[in-house]
């Protein structure tokens, strides 16, 4: 029988990039989305039982640990500014990079954030995070015809942003 | 549309570190010990059977429960020795025993006369 400790381990690393990027999306701070990580890691191990779905369960425990230290910061008054501005692409300044490519790029993180932020949340999830719309709405206690509804506006208002 | 998406897909994120990765491994490297996962309801069912099969027995066999007086030790009770701090000579092993019995009840007080040098 799988322990919670062996489903977890199984999880993080199926899963690593993805709870980062998520995390990363609420805290838009690198080392405060890995501070999510293991705050959510460590309190799922508290927790001590097995719940039904490990990996939705994860990733809305890292969202979870992820707003609560975007919330803690924001006592101190240290926080990452939350524009809307989109914190989870890697910087796109090498010199390897083309400029067809960082042109995509900035333009894409700019129609990401104009977008509103429920279907903002739904295409970071979607496509960065990647997530099935089911566990999206699990994730965020909507309908999965929400999710799909939220994620195919945002999907027509990017490419229109974009001229595809 | 589903070129569009993978087009999407493909813009590269920002990467954990590797310190994340040996943080959650330190975290899942702690394991607990695996414990017996008994039911509630078993285990209070098996207390009230040892309970009644332990009356059982005891009102069925066993003598009925008695007060036991507690009686005083028969022997020696109290024992002192006492060295000869007041001796000037710092070997004088002479020492003083001191026994106190019961039944009957008795002191007894000797001395030992121990060598000196």
């Amino acid at each position: 029988m799988t322990t919670l400790h062996e489903a977890l381990e199984t999880v993080y690393k199926s899963c690593r990039q993805q709870l980062f990027t998520c995390a990363l999306h609420v805290t838009r701070c690198p080392a405060r989305a890995e501070d999510a990580i293991h705050e959510a890691f460590s309190r799922l191990l508290r927790m001590g039982r097995m719940p039904d779905d490990l990996k939705v369960y994860v990733f809305r425990a890292v969202r979870n640990a992820a707003i609560d230290q975007v919330t803690r910061f924001r006592k101190l008054g240290d926080v990452h500014s939350n524009n809307g501005a989109v914190a989870i692409f890697e910087s796109h300044d090498g010199p390897a990079d083309s400029a067809s490519k960082r042109e995509f790029q900035s333009r894409l993180e700019t129609a990401i954030a104009s977008l509103p932020e429920p279907q903002r949340d739904t295409v970071v999830f979607h496509l960065y995070g990647e997530l099935t719309f089911k566990e999206i709405a699990r994730l965020q206690g909507v309908p999965d015809s929400t999710v799909a509804a939220r994620y195919y506006r945002a999907l027509e208002k990017l490419r229109a942003e974009l001229k595809e | 549309m589903k070129n569009f998406e993978d087009r999407l897909k493909k813009v590269s994120r920002k990467a954990p570190s590797p310190q994340l990765d040996r943080r959650v491994e330190e975290l899942l490297a702690v394991r607990p010990r695996r414990r017996l996962a008994v039911n509630v309801w078993w285990a209070a069912a098996a207390c009230l059977l040892t309970g009644l099969v332990g009356f059982t027995a005891g009102s069925v066999g066993g003598r009925a429960p008695a007060a036991q007086p507690a009686t005083a030790p028969q022997e020696v009770a109290l024992q002192v020795v006492y060295s000869s701090p007041g001796s000037p000579n710092p070997f004088d092993l002479t020492s003083v025993n001191d026994s106190a019995t019961t039944k009957p009840w008795k002191v007894i007080t000797s001395v030992n006369q121990g060598d000196t040098l």
